[in-house]
């Protein structure tokens, strides 16, 4: 079976990547981390927001005065297109939720359900390759060749962007990244419309 | 962007075109435009302000914020929703000119209290109003405003009239927008696009002041919602940090008479049954916090913390206490701790809540385990005032949401603190509920021996006084024998009561602390069920994938070592089920030795040198099961302490009998205890372990155990240095060991 080119960012301090469900979902993803402490999932996070990530989020980190909602929180500051799947063991204890909902968060867990854990990993994954950047990410994987890198489109800036630099730049939420996506759905909407008829 | 530019007034029928007004005209609308967006009119107005008494509280923020001596609130016809209904903020602020309007009020976040933080002089008040929410605050009240307002200096008037409706339709319509429809984008309207219709008139005085008239009113107001209005106003003002300019807010109504012109004040607080104050010395950075020691409730002192100093007035009400105050303010409501800014209330406390139910307990004192219960108190207890400041404590932010402070390391410093301070403040209530406890004991005691005496002094006299009044002194010595017999009994049903409610407390107590096991429990039960479920998941998943066999090899014995671990769990849920019931005699010195034998392998394999110093034997009557757990937690907790220790590895305990205690020392010389956790190093899940995997449930073990036999736990100087922790446990015990009751 194909490996999804979904990377999976595990923020618990409980995992170790010796973990057998690091080790399973390597099987199917093309890369499994784990992070132990909030900041340092922040810091990666930021320092990698124009990949593929789906992130599994613990809620409480005993050493740490910040729980998931300040990942969560800090993650939303810079996108909204990165899925986060909360688990956690208090799985009625989470006075937040509400915010964790506004927040856009994917689903959440119980610790003990790996099994679930799996399935929501594989919905939010097939959400990622259904949304702009999935799609253009397959696109350039497929089709492009060079062209990745060379300049393809010139913004209204002035700026010259390769394929590569507006899938990072939609994936960075940018204002370049947002109008490229808004043009992009607009004209695919156009092009369907006019075959229709 | 397109910015609303400067437009002249619409004149139907009014006086119109200041000099200043006319500088400004422009051919091109016929309104003032609000400088801002779809998403900042619903922010700001509809999701930010979460009722109308927060509405009306940011009015009057704003009128605060403009150096306003007097505000008043006034409703006419409010009762029931008319066209005649209207509700009118009225000030003698600063006031604004035109160009203050156009430029300022309606423009959103380029105000001036964005880039000044304080008020113009002379008052220089630290601004309170958020980020232009007021103006759009009274949208939640009612439909169309006609702001009046005059500076000092300016010899016109300003009228401004917006009506929200406008507003509410375009962001209707902009929510069924299609951006596809070029026709319909090209004529397109803008927030920015409406025009507020606006006129001036001359005055030539010195008056000033902002008068916002709001109508189109949106709910009716009754007596009952204008009495929560006058108290949550009540709080705007921090009864203990007197302004230097004062600020008075009063609220006048034409349909009830108790409102018909009332001054809003925040009520000196009486009647209190404890008082007090922590301070701080800005001199020498030095911040007072309370510590209960020897019977007293003192106040010490440490160098400043990273929140800043905090200025802490904290009145406590017993019940009889609270049904005086409440009597006295008519229902006025003990409800707990809030923190103002530089005198003034700070948002999260300033939004208003009706039901007490819902009512946000944003410190979290309430969250606490038995608060309320016992000898913990609770909000309804407590009226507090936290008094911050910009300047001192600057990391002490509202969150944006406006319902709690921005969850920085400084904030729940400060959460902290004051939890320490109420925390102190029981074992203080708890110290004078004792020592009242044992006063009318003792009184009641001595009542009996008096009577003694009384009788022994009436049979004397009978013996010598005259035979003919015998009779007389008999029937008094009869008296005084049944009265003392009445004494006794009364003293006995008191130890008996006493004796059963210590009882049933300790029975609460202990299915109480049972439900925090439980919550610990299930949450190492589940964390290890969640890496079991994944083992699980993965054989069958990869089985029978023979290279993996190394890793299936590993997976057998992460499922065993998770067991083993299942395994204590249920060892301790088993050992806390048995505890309490069998009491029985052992020697304390040969039980701590056993407990130090036991722990042998451990302190062999982490070379660990451990010492055990008892003066002598002590035969004590107990639970042997509560002597273990204190000792064994302790061990552990020591254990994992000295890990990680470069050199020598100690853990020492020292047992002494004196008088009537028995003490031990417990010490090791391991990372030590920061002195700002020694108080809550206690608590349930407060660990500084987690790393050699502790829980937090161990030294909440030993403080429970040691306080159901009547003693003390306290951490003290440590005795090896440089680092350590020291453990000082007081038993008290009887001539029948322990004292259990």
């Amino acid at each position: 079976m194909n490996k999804s080119s979904s990377k999976i960012l595990i923020i618990d301090d409980s995992v170790t990547p010796e973990d057998y469900r690091v080790k399973d979902l390597k099987f199917d993803y093309e890369d499994v981390l784990v992070l132990n402490t909030p900041d340092s999932a922040v810091e990666f996070i930021y320092n990698n927001l124009d990949e593929r990530f789906i992130a599994v989020l613990d809620y409480s980190f005993a050493k740490d005065i910040h729980t998931g909602k300040y990942v969560l929180d800090m993650i939303r500051d810079k996108t909204q297109l990165l899925p986060v799947i909360l688990w956690t063991a208090y799985d009625d204890d989470v006075k937040e939720y509400p915010e964790f909902i506004n927040q856009g968060t994917f689903a959440v867990v119980a610790k003990a359900n790996y099994d679930l854990l799996r399935e929501k990993i594989k919905e939010a994954d097939e959400k990622l390759s259904n949304s702009v950047d999935g799609a253009l990410e397959e696109w350039i994987s497929h089709h492009s060749g060079s062209d990745r890198y060379n300049s393809f489109l010139v913004s209204s800036s002035g700026e010259k962007l390769s394929l590569d630099q507006i899938l990072s730049e939609i994936r960075m939420q940018t204002e370049t990244g947002r109008y490229f996506e808004k043009i992009l759905i607009k004209l695919t909407i156009d092009r369907l419309m006019r075959k229709e008829k | 962007m397109a910015f609303g530019k400067i437009i002249s007034a619409d004149n139907r029928g009014r006086k119109k075109n200041s000099q200043e007004a006319n500088s400004s005209i422009s051919s091109e609308g016929q309104g003032l435009k609000f400088r801002f967006d779809v998403s900042t009119f619903r922010l700001l107005g509809r999701e930010l302000i979460t009722d109308r008494i927060t509405a009306l509280f940011e009015l009057v923020k704003n009128s605060y914020d403009a150096n306003a001596d007097n505000v008043s609130v006034e409703f006419y016809n409010v009762n029931k929703v008319s066209l005649n209904s209207k509700i009118i903020i009225r000030d003698d602020g600063l006031g604004m000119s035109y160009t203050d309007i156009k430029n300022k009020w309606m423009v959103i976040g380029t105000n001036s209290k964005r880039s000044s933080r304080l008020s113009p002089a002379p008052y220089f008040r630290k601004v309170v109003g958020q980020k232009g929410v007021g103006r759009f605050a009274v949208d939640k009240l009612g439909s169309t405003m006609t702001l009046t307002t005059k500076r000092a200096d300016s010899p016109q008037i300003t009228t401004l009239e917006t009506d929200w409706k406008e507003y509410e339709k375009l962001s209707k319509q902009l929510d069924l927008f299609d951006p596809s429809n070029e026709e319909l984008s090209a004529n397109r309207k803008f927030f920015t696009d409406i025009e507020n219709r606006y006129w001036v008139e001359k005055r030539n005085d010195d008056s000033h002041g902002t008068t916002i008239e709001i109508t189109s009113i949106r709910d009716p107001w009754t007596e009952l919602d204008i009495e929560r209005a006058y108290k949550e106003l009540a709080k705007l003002v921090s009864p203990i940090n007197k302004l230097n300019h004062p600020f008075s807010i009063r609220i006048k109504s034409n349909e009830y008479e108790n409102f018909k012109d009332l001054e809003v004040l925040s009520k000196a607080i009486n009647h209190a049954t404890e008082e007090i104050t922590v301070k701080f010395d800005s001199e020498n950075k030095l911040q007072e916090s309370l510590k209960y020691e020897k019977g007293e409730l003192k106040l010490i002192t440490t160098p400043y913390k990273k929140m800043g100093p905090v200025y802490l007035k904290l009145y406590y009400f017993d019940k009889k206490a609270k049904d005086i105050y409440k009597k006295e303010y008519q229902g006025g409501n003990i409800d707990g701790l809030k923190i103002y800014r530089d005198g003034v209330i700070t948002t999260p406390f300033a939004e208003y809540e009706a039901q007490d139910i819902k009512k946000r307990d944003i410190l979290g004192i309430d969250k606490r385990r038995y608060s309320g219960f016992f000898d913990k108190v609770s909000s309804s207890d407590l009226l507090g005032f936290i008094e911050i400041s910009e300047t001192n404590n600057p990391s002490i932010i509202d969150s944006t949401n406006r319902q709690d402070f921005v969850d920085n390391e400084e904030y729940r410093e400060l959460k902290s603190f004051i939890i320490e301070q109420l925390d102190e403040l029981e074992k203080y209530l708890k110290g004078e509920k004792d020592r009242e406890k044992r006063q009318t004991e003792s009184n009641l005691k001595d009542a009996r021996d008096k009577l003694k005496v009384f009788t022994s002094i009436v049979r004397d006299l009978r013996n010598t006084s005259p035979s003919d009044l015998h009779g007389q002194f008999d029937a008094l010595e009869q008296q005084s024998i049944q009265i003392k017999a009445y004494v006794e009994r009364g003293i006995k049903q008191y130890i008996d009561i006493d004796k059963k409610l210590t009882r049933q407390e300790n029975l609460f107590l202990s299915l109480m602390s049972l439900q925090d096991y439980a919550l610990e429990i299930a949450h190492v039960v589940r964390t290890s069920l969640g890496k079991i479920a994944g083992i699980a998941s993965y054989l069958y998943r990869r089985l029978p994938e023979t290279d993996l066999n190394e890793e299936f090899r590993g997976a057998a014995k992460q499922v065993y070592d998770e067991m083993q671990s299942l395994d204590s769990v249920v060892s301790f849920l088993l050992s806390y089920a048995k505890s309490n019931t069998d009491f029985k005699e052992f020697d304390m010195k040969v039980l701590i030795e056993k407990a130090f034998d036991m722990h042998k392998h451990i302190f062999e394999k982490e070379n660990i040198k451990s010492i055990v110093e008892i003066n002598s034997s002590l035969l004590i009557t107990h639970n042997e099961k509560f002597v273990e757990d204190i000792i064994e937690n302790l061990i552990s907790n020591s254990v994992k302490a000295v890990k990680n220790n470069d050199g020598e590895k100690i853990i020492k305990c020292t047992g002494l009998v004196e008088e009537n205690q028995f003490i031990i020392y417990f010490s090791d010389n391991g990372y030590g205890i920061k002195e700002e956790d020694k108080n809550r190093i206690f608590n349930i899940y407060h660990t500084s372990t987690a790393e050699q995997g502790g829980a937090g449930i161990g030294l909440y073990v030993v403080k429970t155990r040691i306080e159901s036999m009547k003693g003390s736990v306290e951490v003290i100087e440590n005795e090896f240095k440089p680092t350590g922790a020291t453990f000082k446990i007081e038993l008290p015990f009887n001539k029948y060991g322990i004292k259990n009751e």
